[in-house]
């Protein structure tokens, strides 16, 4: 048999696949007794991470917990301050503008010759 | 067939489905038996290996279970390397489980003679044959087993099958 020819190397690749496929296999009994053993063991492994799931709910429930008390607790606090250091002031820009414009035009008494003009104000040039 | 494992252990690790790891344990165990005998481990063994490979296997897939088989061969690979180191440190345990199991099947046969020239490679070589043209693992899938660069993989498998073809010129009989 020595003749035989050099398989190429897809025909190679089919021969070691089949010749590792077809060698003797192992007690399928025992395997079936181990897989029964790695069925507990994988539902064993299975339940942890739902476990640890509901620890993660746990934790986020009590932080949200903490975080709302605390945000109503200042709110609370900042509520019990002096009401009248809460309310809003009056826009400054409108009252002091009128105050300076007077509705009417005052007649000095007795004076006529400031009292011909129109000017009310002029600012002073230093 | 790697899909359909790695879906298996998705719905394994997503849903706690034990009936896809069931059927990935029954497509994967026979297998990896074999591969574990032809790699030298006595029939013993090997059921033991398999059996703490499988273990191993299950603590750790849910993190990743890309690719699962690629991850059991690794586990079963350190397994198997770890007992044979212990085995040649201590004295009193025989070293013979190596040896390859005795032939039945005529030397004629071709695929007798791919396994002889296999068992007869450096082991190495034998491994990269093994996993690629046998379990069917990609070279990506390879490269991520052994922690080598892809094309370090490729050239190797390559390189493992040119030495099976070259013993073959050289010796087909073995």
């Amino acid at each position: 048999m020595s003749e035989r020819a050099i398989p190429d190397a897809e025909r190679l690749t089919r021969l070691i696949f089949e010749a590792c496929e077809y060698q003797p296999g192992p007690d399928m009994a025992r395997l079936s007794r181990l897989e029964e053993r790695l069925n507990r063991q994988a539902a064993g492994r299975q339940q942890r991470p739902v476990r640890r799931h509901r620890l993660w709910w746990l934790i986020l429930l009590l932080a949200g917990g903490a975080a709302a008390a605390a945000w109503w607790g200042g709110l609370l606090s900042r509520g019990a301050e002096p009401r009248q250091m809460s309310q809003p002031q009056p826009p400054a820009a409108t009252a002091p503008h009128r105050e300076i414009r007077p509705k009417a035009n005052p007649e000095p008494a007795g004076g006529k010759g400031e009292g011909n003009s129109h000017l009310i104000y002029r600012r002073e040039d230093y | 067939m790697p899909d359909d494992s790695r879906r298996l252990l998705e719905r394994y690790c997503r849903d706690g489905d034990q009936g896809s790891f069931s059927a990935f344990y029954r497509g994967q165990a026979d297998r990896l038996w074999r591969y574990l005998r032809l790699r030298g481990s006595a029939p013993e063994p090997a059921y033991d290996l398999l059996a703490e490979a499988f273990l191993r296997f299950i603590r750790v897939i849910c993190r990743d279970p890309r690719h699962p088989v690629a991850l059991l061969y690794r586990i079963a690979v350190n397994l198997q390397i770890d007992a044979w180191r212990r085995r040649q440190a201590s004295p009193e345990q025989p070293a013979a489980a190596t040896d390859p199991e005795p032939v039945a099947a005529a030397v004629t046969d071709d695929r007798e003679t791919v396994r002889r020239l296999l068992q007869s490679l450096p082991p190495d070589e034998q491994n990269l044959l093994l996993l690629r043209y046998w379990i069917g693992l990609t070279h990506k899938e390879i490269a991520g087993m052994l922690e080598k660069p892809e094309g370090t993989i490729r050239r190797q498998c390559a390189g493992a099958l040119a030495a099976l073809r070259q013993r073959w010129r050289e010796k087909p009989d073995v």
